[in-house]
């Protein structure tokens, strides 16, 4: 069972994106993202995460726009990947960093956490499917609350969910 | 620029720390796409008719509106025949003036003039 929370990361006038956090932990799924590939030896990796803050900051000025989104899950939901300009690489031995979110409108963005993608598809590997499964989860419910009428954009700093494993 | 009413000081932090050339290029090729995509939205484009119209694959036309490409000069020159419409714009810097003793001005002849004919 999860116990899912939503920090704010980045408020502006454009788009709000917040951080997924999980079960009263201290950190979100994203600040554990970070300190994970911050320190990595693999400059690849560093290259990918500074790439990936750089692609935050500049969709709360310009908007989560969809055309600046990979679509991941399925065509039902809303989770999908952070956009990275990967740089060359040997794939066999460099995987590249995928952070996965739910956009949920322009203006609304939520990011949870991620991995190295060494695999072609996100399904194959399990701690990259595990992240998106939660996510899909989570979207699941959220689209259920507005079609019950919520406002997200303006709920969700307050919104705590309880979902089943 | 999007005015930002919170931004949570971790990730300010580690923003801090990326190198300012990799935030550079981001925010130009973020913008850009951008760019793109409005010019799309106000003349009721689709992504489809910019391929065609600059003869190149619809998901190339993707990858341009991703915020991740790495544009040639050349690409955004066929863009903006093909739309019609300015993406880039370059500032001109204007040459400063000389400086000379006496009067200054950024017309040497003028400067001469000024100064009775010693520059």
């Amino acid at each position: 069972m999860w116990k899912v929370e939503f920090v704010p990361l980045i408020l502006s006038e454009t788009t709000d994106i917040y951080a997924i956090k999980l079960n009263d932990s201290v950190h979100s799924e994203f600040s554990d993202f970070m300190s994970t590939f911050k320190e990595s030896t693999d400059p690849y990796l560093r290259q990918d995460l500074d790439r990936i803050l750089s692609s935050i900051e500049n969709i709360s000025q310009n908007g989560a726009l969809e055309n600046f989104f990979r679509i991941e899950g399925h065509f039902s939901d809303r989770v999908c990947a952070i956009p990275l300009l990967v740089a060359h690489r040997n794939k066999r031995t460099h995987g590249s960093l995928r952070l996965y979110c739910i956009r949920v409108s322009d203006s609304l963005l939520l990011i949870g956490g991620g991995g190295v993608k060494n695999s072609r598809t996100y399904n194959t590997d399990p701690i990259l499917s595990g992240k998106v499964s939660l996510l899909q989860s989570i979207d699941k419910r959220l689209l259920k609350l507005e079609s019950e009428g919520m406002d997200l954009y303006n709920e969700i700093m307050n919104l705590t969910l309880i979902i089943e494993e | 620029m999007a005015r930002v009413r919170y931004i949570d000081p971790e990730f300010q932090k580690a923003l801090n720390e990326v190198s300012p050339a990799i935030r550079k290029e981001t925010s130009y090729e973020f913008a850009i796409a951008k760019r793109i995509r409005d010019i799309l939205v106000k003349k009721h484009l689709s992504q489809a008719m910019l391929a065609k119209a600059t003869g190149k694959k619809e998901a190339t036309v993707s990858l341009w509106l991703s915020g991740t490409h790495n544009f040639t000069i050349r690409t955004i020159a066929e863009i903006e025949c093909a739309l019609n419409e300015e993406i880039l714009s370059i500032r001109q810097y204007r040459k400063p003036s000389e400086t000379v003793c006496g009067y200054i001005s950024n017309r040497p002849a003028y400067t001469g003039l000024l100064n009775d004919g010693n520059e």
